[in-house]
């Protein structure tokens, strides 16, 4: 089986990364190492599967961080003990790798 | 007491052994429904399945029920790393809403295993733990949670649920995969948003300390989904009948082709834009065929 229809690739990257990462098509897709004369991906596009669900799920961030969260990230400082962030440590050889939100778990292969 | 049936009626889970009988339910029950549209549930196309397909997509609906549960203390965790790092508020309050978002999913999930006729798993108590390193400032540490939990997990998960819902015919699962979809996107962007408002002004240090994660993490996900030498691959949610990809489900294949696209077109360019210094060369090495 091999999935031959549209590619949720670019509404995702429309949806999810450029706004919420406040990234400019022209800068991501420096990033992806496309040409400069490629066209950037439209900010605002047809609605589709996710962008429709993007609009029940509420506006995107602001442009701009607020000025008074600013010396929030300045301050830097130390992290606090494991211990107190995450009270309940586990030995299970997964705990440390949470994997995709909508089918993730880390479980064994059935029989 | 009362209760809107209206509410209740859009709740599969309502009357299951976890809801307390007590006047929260009403509460629950609209934090429940959200800001979504119903799902048409009597137009569902199981009664005409194949004795061997419902089965399976009870089992497929069944696995997720724990998953999702489960994954309301990964966000929980993330909350308290966004408090430690002194992250703004309105994220902080987003990442709450991710955690009764993960109830819906479990409540949608309870609801497709009695659909499709399964039973249901017992609700897990165990509680996930992020990676963590006490070397770390606040904020680098809550960048890399914010990564893989969010950045990672969750904007992978949406391009997975947007191909799934894409070929869906069942208006069921079409509507089901389209509130998944909805709230996995403001997953998502948590993370983003925390991470370019964290990298404006992260120093040399921290965005170096972060990225050196990323390949451990890149390669966590892409272990739980091809296996490795010690450990077969993790995932159970997959299945190569192609029936079943009419009814929101896709082959180990895809999904492993999916990852492997995913990771170098959308989440090492979108890294690379906020200003991570990622070796995109060794993220790449863990994924190879």
């Amino acid at each position: 089986m091999s999935y031959e229809g549209r590619s949720p690739i670019n509404d995702v990257v429309r949806s999810v990364v450029m706004g919420a990462a406040m990234i400019s098509p022209a800068l991501l897709a420096a990033c992806r190492g496309e040409s400069a004369a490629t066209p950037p991906p439209d900010p605002l596009p047809e609605p589709t599967a996710t962008v429709a669900s993007l609009d029940a799920g509420g506006p995107a961030p602001t442009s701009e961080p607020s000025a008074t969260a600013q010396p929030t990230v300045t301050a830097e400082p130390t992290a606090p003990p494991t211990t107190v962030v995450r009270p309940r440590p586990t030995t299970s050889p997964t705990h440390n790798m949470p994997t995709r939100g909508f089918a993730g778990a880390v479980r064994a292969r059935r029989a | 007491m009362h209760v809107e049936p209206d509410l209740v009626d859009l709740f599969p889970a309502d009357g299951a052994a976890w809801i307390s009988e007590t006047p929260m339910r009403s509460e629950y029950a609209r934090l429940m429904r959200g800001f979504h549209r119903p799902i048409p549930w009597e137009e569902t196309h199981a009664p005409k399945l194949a004795p061997e397909v419902r089965a399976e997509l009870a089992r497929i609906w069944g696995e997720r029920i724990p998953t999702e549960y489960r994954s309301i203390t990964g966000f929980s965790t993330l909350s308290f790393d966004f408090i430690a790092a002194g992250a703004p508020v309105d994220l902080v309050a987003v990442c709450h809403r991710v955690c009764i978002d993960e109830l819906r999913h479990t409540e949608l999930a309870v609801k497709m295993v009695e659909v499709y006729g399964g039973h249901l798993p017992p609700l897990p108590r165990e509680i996930s733990s992020l990676p963590a390193d006490e070397s770390l400032t606040a904020v680098a540490q809550a960048c890399r949670s914010a990564i893989v939990l969010s950045c990672l997990g969750e904007t992978f998960a949406c391009t997975e649920l947007a191909m799934l819902r894409e070929r869906a015919v069942d208006p069921v699962v079409r509507g089901v995969l389209r509130v998944f979809l909805a709230d996995e996107i403001v997953h998502a962007r948590v993370g983003w948003a925390y991470l370019a408002h964290a990298f404006k002004t992260a120093d040399a240090v921290t965005r170096r300390s972060v990225a050196d994660a990323i390949p451990t993490y890149v390669a966590g996900i892409a272990a739980n989904l091809f296996g490795s030498d010690e450990q077969a691959a993790a995932v159970d949610v997959t299945n190569d009948d192609p029936r079943l990809a009419e009814h929101g489900v896709c082959s180990m294949r895809e999904e492993q082709d999916l990852y492997r696209k995913f990771i170098p077109e959308v989440f090492l360019p979108a890294l690379r834009a906020v200003g991570v210094p990622v070796d995109a060369a060794q993220v790449m090495r863990s994924i190879e065929a």
